[in-house]
């Protein structure tokens, strides 16, 4: 009965998120360019965003795309974000997005 | 005879191989002279800062790069709302930042590290924000020698404001299509331009 206890304690923390990061999604290291034109996290209450973008041209960031809050970087940069920072808080869809020129190879983070 | 002739001849070698060397190092002692009086120094980000007091949200966003080690930060230069940040980093150059004032929770809105800023083909680390195709908020760092900055439009460089401490606010946006925020040196000639977003997006 001992056992049982502490192995269904040990599935339900498993199988609940941590409290203090309800949500987080990565994608790359890989590359967008015309081909891969653009990435997205998906909707969530995301809080804060990273992107290490190691070279090629200019790329677009930011949330909700189509439209949205974002800013641009070119060559290579490291950036911290957040959605109420380029005014665009709540729940938000964090993206990346090819722009023009050479491919970029990069990561990005969001947390929520 | 013929040793007579043989010595002449080593004479004349030697005398002709060292006047080579003479010509050679003065050209390489010419050149040198050259080098060191000619190419300026690298763009810099000169303003002097007053440290900034972080608070445990900022520590946080220092802490999420990976490739850098921020340990802290300095105001650059501030108005009324918003603050321009140079910030320490261990493991390189200084990234950049900026964000609110005063006591608020957190105070950067977004952190760069940029690998080519500044320099003389980047002479820019721009902060533009766009909503939904049009400038939000335009800001950013520029390097020594960048006297003013400007919006790039389809008639030409408009809401062009000077640059204080390193940074510039353009707070007159256009409602229309922005290519680029652009540089100018104190003559008003354009020494960069930093896409901010493709035309027609």
């Amino acid at each position: 009965m001992k056992r049982f206890a502490v192995l269904l304690a040990l599935t339900a923390a498993l199988a609940t998120p941590a409290v203090a990061q309800a949500g987080y999604w990565s994608w790359g290291y890989n590359y967008i360019s015309s081909t891969t034109i653009q990435v997205e996290s998906g909707w969530n209450y995301w809080y804060e965003g990273y992107i290490d973008k190691r070279n090629g041209a200019l790329i677009d960031v930011g949330y909700n795309p189509g439209g949205g809050c974002y800013f641009s970087v070119t060559d290579a940069y490291a950036n911290y974000f957040t959605p109420s920072g380029l005014g665009c808080g709540g729940y938000v869809d964090e993206y990346t997005k090819y722009d023009f020129g050479s491919a970029s190879y990069l990561q990005i983070q969001a947390w929520a | 005879m013929m040793n007579m002739r043989k010595i002449q001849s080593r004479s004349a070698m030697l005398v002709a191989a060292a006047a080579a060397a003479l010509i050679a190092v003065t050209a390489a002692l010419g050149a040198a002279v050259a080098f060191s009086a000619g190419p300026p120094p690298p763009p810099a980000v000169s303003a002097v800062g007053t440290h900034a007091i972080l608070t445990p949200a900022d520590q946080h966003a220092l802490s999420r790069f990976t490739t850098a080690r921020l340990t802290g930060a300095e105001v650059i230069a501030s108005t009324d709302l918003r603050a321009f940040y140079r910030i320490d980093n261990a493991g390189g150059p200084p990234c950049f930042a900026t964000g609110g004032t005063g006591p608020i929770a957190q105070h950067f809105d977004i952190i760069a590290c940029p690998s080519s800023f500044p320099s003389a083909d980047h002479p820019l680390l721009d902060f533009t924000v766009m909503h939904n195709g049009a400038v939000w908020r335009s800001e950013g760092i520029a390097a020594d020698g960048v006297a003013q900055v400007g919006l790039q439009t389809p008639t030409g460089v408009e809401d062009i404001v000077n640059v204080r401490s390193n940074t510039y606010e353009i707070t007159t946006l256009p409602s229309g299509a922005v290519t680029a925020v652009v540089a100018l040196d104190s003559a008003g000639q354009v020494i960069g331009s930093i896409p901010i977003d493709a035309p027609g997006n």
